[in-house]
């Protein structure tokens, strides 16, 4: 195993406007990592590209649009973490030494294809009308039921990724409101109301990944990628307990073996908050959090930049926007900006070790399709 | 009418019937929709189809106001829990509101069409409605 490191990242703003195509928005997030990683476009050698509603082709024609084919170029779909899968496959390419310099790219035009909550109709309960809102809404009523977490705790969670989405220029939905807002917007699957879910966006990103040789010969700012692990969720042989994320803690148990660290050393995380009560799942089946701990933290401010354990510093899906097929490698390129210094306003002091949770999908039977934890540092 | 999925269920004329559902007699575990192996030792010889029309308890539940286009919103749907059988089965609800509602109560299997707001896609399906006559059952 060699060490890798994230030598240059970038993500377009996101946004809701159809006509920008993924060949520009791709081009525009690879150039970018390119330039910071400070490589030539020649020394790229294999690309892999998350994408879910593009068709055939997405990473080529990323690749074509920026003038250089070539090299192996592999097309990613896992849903909704299909950026951070394209990633993961990267990082594994240099860490076992099959190449030295890699580049990963997640792009998506969702609101051309899209107008309502996203579902999948060939599913079986996706048919019967289970789309994602009804999904989280029935695992935050259990979970309420369970713990006695309220709707103005859900809320408080849409209020704190709003405002940190509002000090991110790359954030298409920041805003700063209170909990009466969320409260009072329309209600999507009840308890959950538009504020409490992420909204279809369009974006791209990009990281150029290397090993360590090339890291000390280019210089710059290099992140070290020490735990990357991807799951599926598990065909069970009996009642799953919907209030806790068995996927997600199979995947950050597999990354915190890696990186040789705990739960207790993450400093801060991004984690996929595609719904209010999603974060709240995430961050208790990451083991940030106790089980049930997440109504406290809420109170507390425990989550908020300036917290123990700040989360979505960027605003996370709520406030970013969610082009699933970009948002994978968007979350990691805060965890670069933050453990760089580089992050703003919404700098979290001190911040040497984040955490990206990322995931996507749920066939009828199993929890999720797939689910990527990364862990990085400086 | 036609069914939402072949084989996923049985409708008689008078309107009962049954969910299909498979168990692994070596491993002791149920389906539903049946498996073609069972997932514990994954061998099929020993699967056993059966039928299963009982009601079970609400697991949890919510009322959906936004959905594609042809579903007709809002609409109620759930996850019902056949305890001794461990399957659970996610279903539109009918015949209640929201505030009929409460985690843990006995729910009873019947078979009506979805409605949508296309007919021509309007298939039938399972559905629980709460228990009459059981309001001793709540958990």
């Amino acid at each position: 195993m060699r060490k890798a490191y994230v030598m240059g990242i970038a993500m377009t703003k996101f946004h809701r406007d159809p006509k920008v195509s993924i060949e520009k928005m791709g081009a525009e997030a690879v150039l970018e990592a390119v330039e910071e990683a400070g490589i030539g476009l020649r020394d790229i050698q294999e690309v892999y590209c998350g994408n879910v509603y593009g068709g055939a082709g997405v990473g080529q024609k990323v690749m074509a649009e920026i003038g250089i084919t070539g090299m192996p170029i592999t097309n990613i779909e896992n849903c909704c973490s299909s950026a951070s899968n394209a990633f993961r496959e990267v990082y594994w390419a240099v860490a076992l030494g099959r190449i030295d310099i890699g580049l990963a790219v997640g792009v998506e035009n969702l609101t051309r294809v899209l107008k309502g909550p996203i579902v999948d109709e060939n599913d079986l309960e996706g048919a019967m009308g289970n789309n994602f809102a009804a999904i989280y809404a029935q695992r935050a009523r259990r979970y309420m039921w369970t713990y006695g977490l309220k709707p103005e705790h859900l809320a408080r969670i849409a209020v704190i990724n709003k405002r940190n989405g509002y000090y991110n220029e790359k954030a298409a939905f920041g805003e700063i409101i209170d909990i009466h807002t969320v409260l009072n917007s329309p209600m999507v699957a009840d308890p959950l109301h538009l504020y409490d879910s992420n909204t279809n966006a369009n974006g791209g990103s990009a990281a150029v990944i290397v090993d360590e040789k090339t890291a000390r010969r280019l210089g710059g700012k290099p992140v070290q990628i020490v735990g990357s692990s991807l799951k599926s969720g598990k065909l069970s042989d009996d009642f799953i307990d919907m209030t806790f994320e068995d996927v997600t803690d199979r995947a950050a148990q597999d990354a915190y073996n890696q990186a040789g660290c705990g739960p207790e050393d993450i400093d801060f995380a991004e984690v996929h908050d595609c719904f209010t009560i999603a974060e709240v799942l995430r961050v208790e089946g990451l083991g940030l959090c106790e089980r049930g701990g997440m109504v406290r933290w809420i109170e507390e401010g425990t989550i908020e930049i300036g917290g123990k354990k700040p989360i979505n510093p960027s605003g996370g899906l709520l406030a970013k926007g969610h082009p699933i097929g970009a948002t994978g490698i968007a979350q990691i390129y805060e965890i670069c900006k933050q453990l760089r210094g580089e992050a703003g306003r919404r700098q979290i002091p001190g911040a040497r070790m984040g955490l990206a949770m990322n995931r996507g999908g749920a066939i009828t039977g199993i929890e999720a399709n797939a689910c990527t934890v990364h862990i990085l540092r400086l | 009418m036609e069914p939402i999925r072949e084989g996923l269920f049985v409708v008689n004329k008078d309107g009962t019937g049954y969910l299909v559902t498979n168990k692994c007699e070596r491993c002791g575990i149920h389906f539903f929709p049946v498996r073609t192996k069972c997932i514990r030792c994954l061998k099929d010889d020993k699967l056993k189809t059966s039928a299963l029309n009982k009601g079970g308890r609400l697991y949890t539940y919510t009322n959906v106001y936004r959905s594609l286009p042809h579903f007709k919103v809002p609409y109620i749907v759930g996850y019902i829990d056949f305890e001794e059988e461990g399957v659970r089965v996610f279903a539109p609800l009918a015949g209640c509101k929201m505030e009929d509602l409460e985690i843990g109560m006995e729910m009873d299997l019947v078979f009506e069409e979805m409605e949508m707001n296309e007919k021509s896609m309007q298939k039938m399906v399972y559905k629980f409605r709460p228990a009459k006559g059981k309001e001793e059952g709540k958990l």
